[in-house]
């Protein structure tokens, strides 16, 4: 077990591509820490230069205050699990688990008791005398998660290990994974390109795009405080929605263009208005309400925009509605007592406590929405309160 | 209409212009296969007549005074000479040639773009024509001591065969996805035991192949054979051409010998198949 800090890390493939631009970081003792971020935003090379597997270009990597780079994987001591080909295919489990052992020199009686003991932790201890291709996607993942555990390392390295595998198994072992991490207290980095799995496992994330780090914290920091636009939109359950709005007037209430339509703004939002009188704002679907046309009057304190019903869609305990603002469409989770025809006209609302400013430049955030509605429901706009 | 009984499953009617044209597949493959079998067929029959049966007229198709003495004695004649000559010759470059072609394999896998210029060059070497290096290694087999020795034409089977070894290796080793090599690295493997414990098992059909082919070029080999050797060593191919240089060659002996230079070739190639079409497609596959 060891607490990593990445200090200024660069990484160039070639002259052209730099994957990776002075990311710095610090991982504590036994934490599960998340590196999020669509493809290609240098997650995924992160993982590897601290496993080892590639050099930083320049930069530090620290176990406990010491300088890693010159060290092999093995010195390091870190074990790794991939996302597919993780299981050497020419032996069964019980040589996939001893194997590291093994080149370590380990008794076999020694070797027998660990092996017994993760394949117990990992309820595999059935499969053990099976090859790869006779065990099923799930059953591989868990017989590589027991491999890399069999030895005790340092830092356990994730790699997509469940994004190949289909949804309920995904969820079953994202549980599992977690549990598992916690009672062992290894300190554990995974790579997900999926916000839930991001959300759900680590203690803290960072989110990467483009090779740079955009944010670091818990999940319900970067969830309820994204600094930018980008990782509003990338992390959460539902993609929040941007709404960029122009010709910001105030006459006396605030209004501006939404998608053509004329958009009723919440006054609190005046000192936001850029100099060219734009507004960029975000809200997440859960925070965003939908009303029949002319249900609800305009108010002060609330955004509301006419638009007509794209698409609404069943959650079981939701309904996730689709409305076409103009060229613009925004999505909104509401209660499912309701129901809209397509191309119904709606009146699309949003408290002015759900909102978020983001420059409509540079797309950080100037303004977090004052509360944070969570994700799924129970917690309804409050429009008409 | 027919009706489904219990006693006869309902079987899918096939139309008639399908079943004729399975019929006028098979009869062409058949006779194909004929053709191309016939003189195998030929040389086997040869190979168990006495030799005044060979002249009967009209011929006879299977042998009626059937013998081996014509294996008995073609081992005699040189025959056991050549086998024996051509299986060190051959299994030593084969041995060679993987030891050597499978570490160039890797690299070209796993350091040079697929389908680059250095792979091509070192295929293309195996393109030139044998006729065209022959005379300069005559003269430098003189010069070198190599000519007629075992050593020679271990070289000359390891410089043939090499070029085609490492390309159809490192082919092979371009399929084996890398998270495995950092498997185990990650795992603590020293090199030399990621060779051993996963490389070379996940590669061993390439192996097989690159192996297979090596030695079957090798002991088919009559151009280099002729040139480059004497009277020391005399491998199967110009064991059987040298059969010609009497004046009446014994046919039987020469059908023995013949079997005994295509049989283990035959052998290897059944039993093969599978590894052979599986290299070979992921040859094509990779394109």
């Amino acid at each position: 077990m060891a607490s990593i800090t990445l200090a200024n890390i660069n990484k160039w493939y070639g002259q052209a591509v730099h994957a990776v631009r002075d990311v710095s970081f610090t991982i504590e003792d036994g934490e599960f820490f998340g590196l999020l971020g669509p493809s290609g935003s240098g997650k995924t090379s992160v993982l590897r230069m601290l496993a080892g597997l590639e050099s930083a270009t320049s930069g530090s990597i620290l176990f406990d205050g010491v300088p890693v780079e010159d060290k092999s994987p093995q010195e390091r001591n870190i074990a790794m699990v991939f996302e597919q080909n993780a299981l050497y295919p020419h032996m069964t489990a019980r040589q996939n688990i001893s194997y590291p052992l093994k080149i370590r020199g380990m008794s076999k009686a020694d070797i027998d008791a660990k092996v017994a003991e993760v394949a117990g932790m990992l309820n595999i201890a059935h499969l053990i005398d099976r090859r790869a291709s006779q065990m099923s996607g799930g059953q591989q993942q868990r017989v590589a998660i027991a491999r890399a555990l069999v030895r005790n390392p340092n830092l356990l390295c994730l790699d997509e290990p469940i994004a190949h595998l289909d949804t309920l198994l995904r969820a079953r072992l994202r549980g599992e994974l977690k549990r598992l991490q916690r009672s062992l207290g290894t300190t554990s980095v995974i790579v997900t390109h999926d916000p839930i799995e991001a959300m759900t496992m680590t203690d803290r994330l960072a989110v990467m795009r483009d090779g740079v780090l955009q944010q670091v914290g818990t999940a319900d920091e970067i969830h309820s405080r994204p600094v930018s636009a980008f990782v509003a939109q990338f992390f959460g359950l539902h993609s929040i929605n941007l709404m960029s709005i122009e010709g910001v007037v105030e006459l006396p209430r605030l209004m501006g263009r939404f998608g053509g339509e004329t958009a009723n703004l919440p006054t609190a939002l005046r000192p936001n208005v850029s100099s060219d009188a734009k507004l960029l704002l975000g809200c997440r679907p859960s925070g965003l309400d939908v009303r029949r046309a002319g249900e609800a009057k305009p108010s002060t304190d609330t955004l509301q925009v006419r638009g007509k019903v794209y698409v609404s869609e069943q959650l079981g305990d939701s309904l996730l509605v689709t409305v076409q603002i103009g060229p613009d469409t925004v999505q909104a989770l509401i209660p499912n007592d309701r129901k809209f025809g397509l191309d119904e006209p709606v009146d699309v609302l949003a408290d002015e406590a759900a909102l978020y400013v983001f420059d409509p430049k540079t797309q950080s955030t100037v303004r977090f929405a004052p509360r944070t509605i969570s994700p799924g429901l129970g917690n309804p706009p409050a429009v008409y309160a | 209409m027919s009706s489904v009984t219990a006693s006869r499953p309902p079987v899918d009617r096939v139309p008639l212009s399908e079943v004729l044209r399975e019929v006028l597949k098979h009869v062409v493959m058949v006779a194909l296969l004929l053709l191309f079998l016939c003189p195998l067929l030929w040389l086997l029959l040869t190979a168990f007549k006495p030799y005044a049966e060979l002249f009967n007229s009209p011929p006879t198709v299977l042998p009626v005074n059937g013998t081996l003495a014509n294996f008995t004695e073609g081992w005699a004649v040189g025959g056991g000479k050549g086998i024996g000559d051509s299986l060190i010759v051959a299994s030593l470059s084969t041995a060679i040639c993987l030891v050597l072609g499978f570490p160039a394999a890797y690299a070209l896998a796993r350091r040079f773009p697929p389908h680059g210029q250095l792979s091509f060059t070192i295929l293309s070497l195996r393109m030139m024509p044998p006729i065209v290096p022959v005379i300069g290694f005559y003269l430098l087999f003189q010069e070198l001591s190599l000519f007629d020795t075992y050593t020679g034409l271990v070289i000359i089977y390891t410089f043939m065969n090499l070029p085609l070894v490492i390309w159809l290796l490192s082919e092979f080793i371009r399929q084996i996805p890398k998270s495995y090599e950092e498997a185990a690295r990650i795992d603590g493997a020293p090199w030399y035991r990621l060779f051993w414990d996963v490389l070379l098992p996940l590669s061993a059909p390439g192996v097989l192949t690159a192996g297979i082919l090596s030695m079957i070029f090798a002991w088919n080999e009559f151009l280099f054979a002729l040139v480059l050797t004497g009277e020391n060593v005399i491998t199967l191919p110009k064991a059987l051409a040298s059969f010609f240089l009497f004046q009446q060659p014994n046919w039987g002996q020469l059908g023995a010998i013949g079997i005994a230079a295509v049989g283990p070739l035959l052998i290897i190639s059944y039993y093969m198949q599978r590894s052979l079409i599986r290299s070979f497609s992921i040859e094509l596959g990779g394109r």
